[in-house]
């Protein structure tokens, strides 16, 4: 049986201008999801993500794991997904794309 | 003078009517080659010049990275500065947790001495329950009484029933209140309690997460000082295939020259030579510059596929970067850890400042009812005291007989025992106030150092923070260098490999006009003598080329350098081909 899906979509790059604004929203997300349940960052329109953005995203897969529920990055760009493979995300979240 | 004049006319004239016909197309297609192999070379070195600017700041960017984990830069002092940073407020939280036990002690106390203080409430209560009934027995005897006598009867029930009154109500209050009192100490002891054991593990854990991740980040920069990081030798392995490639692009000279050289002898054949020995040196001369285009666009290619397999091992190796786990690159690593750290030190301040606020609130009116509690036991003690001596000197006022000595005797004893009873609360007051004292003195402390703390670190880390996005962010920009750098090699592969595919093409058709001259020659025609002839003279005219020819230079400690001078390289070669151009032209 599929696990319910919870899904929190970025509208653009997450930067430090930004940042705040997009776990404010993930944060509100966040709160929904239960145990063995998935979280669906939607990061699709997302071509910039640095360091304050990263630290977003770390915080989020952290908090979702310590709902023990999982997450999933849906990738657009090489890039996001190289920084993904560099800092290990890919082993804390499924990571899907490009 | 005229003799030179007729040996030029006559070399003009057998020159212009005894030239063999070279193969239809052989210079056109000469000079197509010469363009093509110009074209080719000309575009491997622009895209070389783009990739060596870009390894450039490749190897400036690993350098930094190499000096980090090697803890030699800015950017390891910058995660030791923030370790350093968190210590103070984790050593004052490690304090506090171990004033906590202090704390809970006196909470406990407290406790105990507001509950010794209500039994003692309620002892003296109890004490002066037999005024009630003595106050009875003086309206009895009072009756019997003369009315002067009975007047002082009611005056000293009076006092004693105001001071019933007085106990009465300050005594339930003050039981009312202890019993709170107690309440709020043992809410505030169990709140504190729960929270500071949650602390104490948050504590716990993250100084065991610094430590070790500093442990760590001290052991990796230990090892790294003493081995190369996977990074350097990829970088250099990419700079030294960079290098290789640079030294096969010599081959431009050495085709140009052959090139141009057949190009002038095609129509300059000297008269001595003959026509078959000359269109064999010529298709011989083709061949060679045929082969060395081949061998060029092989070794072009083979370096190519060189600097692709480097950039691959390169970006891979920056992709995993084992050796910056801990400083920069992993989710866990320092930076992250360091900048989580400063997050969670900052909640926990506030957590603590908070809970010595709560506690300091809980304890507030159990100091206030301390300092109440000493007064009503001072004055109630004095009153009852007053109102003993008053009854005894009435009872001499009205003589033995009346009763009233009787029942002065017995408020005297009650005052006795009530001062007794109120000597004892005054030092089990005295006791619970000391104890709340250093209690709200701890809590005050605790306060103002969790609020010191805090404001030093909401100080320090929007700066240090910045630092550390910084330094990450610099390192997410190294590795899209790399990235790019490798898409860039990958790209420029696929375009020079066709163009290489191009030049082996050039080359067949040139053996095909080759093969043509040597048909043109007839040389399996010839008799014996007259082939032996031709062979000796081909013989000599191409040794007297091969010693002419310009040579590949091959130097090992170039490809090594890092500085890879791609662009001199380039104007170098454009200079020598020019001078070799005039000077073969003038050697052959």
């Amino acid at each position: 049986m599929n696990p319910t899906t919870h899904s929190y979509k970025a509208d653009g790059d997450i930067v430090s201008t930004n940042a705040s604004q997009h776990w404010t929203r993930l944060e509100s997300a966040i709160q929904n999801v239960s145990e063995n349940e998935l979280l669906e960052v939607d990061l699709r329109a997302a071509n910039m993500v640095d360091s304050v953005g990263l630290n977003v995203i770390v915080k989020t897969i952290k908090t979702v794991d310590a709902r023990k529920a999982r997450v999933r990055l849906l990738i657009g760009s090489k890039s996001l997904k190289r920084i993904c493979t560099f800092t290990r995300l890919d082993q804390k979240a499924e990571i899907v794309g490009p | 003078m005229l003799q030179k004049i007729k040996e030029r006319i006559h070399a003009n004239w057998f020159s212009a009517t005894r030239q063999p016909a070279p193969a239809h197309g052989l210079s056109t297609h000469i000079r197509n080659t010469i363009g093509e192999v110009e074209n080719v070379f000309r575009g491997i070195s622009d895209n070389l010049d783009l990739i060596d600017e870009k390894t450039k700041r490749l190897r400036q960017d690993c350098q930094i990275l190499l000096a980090a984990a090697g803890g030699q830069n800015e950017s390891t002092q910058l995660l030791f500065r923030v370790a350093e940073a968190l210590e103070s407020p984790m050593a004052f939280l490690t304090s506090c947790l171990q004033d906590h036990q202090r704390n809970h002690d006196l909470m406990l106390a407290s406790q105990q001495s507001a509950a010794d203080l209500l039994k003692m409430q309620n002892d003296m209560v109890t004490s002066l329950e037999p005024l009630k009934f003595m106050l009875v027995f003086f309206k009895i005897e009072a009756s019997q009484l003369s009315e002067e006598n009975r007047q002082t009867f009611h005056s000293v029930s009076e006092e004693i029933s105001r001071l019933h009154v007085l106990v009465d109500e300050t005594f339930q209050k003050n039981i009312r209140n202890l019993q709170d009192a107690r309440d709020a100490i043992l809410t505030a002891e169990k709140n504190s309690k729960s929270e500071r054991v949650l602390q104490s593990q948050r504590i716990s854990d993250k100084q065991s997460e610094i430590s070790q991740a500093i442990d760590s980040l001290k052991g990796q920069i230990e090892a790294n000082a003493k081995t190369s990081a996977d990074l350097d030798i990829h970088t250099n392995n990419f700079e030294s295939a960079i290098g290789t490639l640079v030294m096969s692009l010599q081959y431009e000279d050495i085709i140009r020259q052959r090139c141009e050289t057949i190009l002038s002898d095609l129509d300059q054949k000297p008269d001595h030579v003959s026509d078959a020995s000359w269109l064999v040196l010529m298709a011989s001369q083709i061949e060679t510059a045929a082969e060395e285009i081949r061998q060029s666009s092989n070794e072009l290619n083979s370096g190519l596929n060189a600097i692709s397999h480097q950039a691959e091992e390169l970006y891979r190796s920056a992709t995993t970067m084992d050796q910056f786990e801990h400083i920069t690159a992993s989710a866990d690593g320092m930076v992250q850890m360091l900048l989580e750290s400063l997050e969670s030190i900052r909640g926990m301040l506030e957590q603590s400042t908070q809970l010595s606020q709560d506690s300091r609130e809980a304890i507030q009116p159990v100091q206030n009812l301390t300092k109440e509690l000493s007064a009503v036991v001072f004055e109630v003690s004095i009153k009852i005291q007053f109102i003993a001596l008053n009854a005894q000197v009435r009872s001499i006022q009205v003589g033995e007989g009346s009763g009233l000595e009787v029942l002065a005797a017995r408020t005297a004893d009650i005052s006795t025992e009530l001062r007794t009873l109120g000597d004892s609360t005054a030092i089990q007051i005295n006791e619970l106030h000391q104890a709340v004292d250093e209690l709200v003195n701890t809590i005050d402390a605790e306060w103002n150092g969790g609020k010191q703390q805090l404001a030093s670190v909401e100080a320090q880390s929007p700066a240090l923070e910045a630092e550390l996005h910084a330094l990450r962010d610099s390192t997410l920009n190294s590795l899209e260098i790399v990235a790019s750098l490798s898409e860039m090699v990958a790209s420029f592969s696929n375009d020079d490999a066709e163009r290489l595919h191009q030049l082996t093409l050039q080359s067949d058709k040139l053996e095909a006009f080759a093969r043509d001259l040597r048909a043109q020659a007839n040389l399996d025609q010839l008799k014996p003598r007259a082939r032996q002839k031709v062979d000796a003279e081909i013989q000599a005219l191409l040794s007297d080329k091969q010693g002419a020819m310009h040579t590949r230079v091959h130097n090992d400690s170039q490809s090594q350098s890092f500085d890879l001078g791609i662009g001199a390289h380039l104007q170098n070669r454009a200079t020598s081909s020019k001078s070799l151009t005039s000077d073969n032209i003038d050697l052959f």
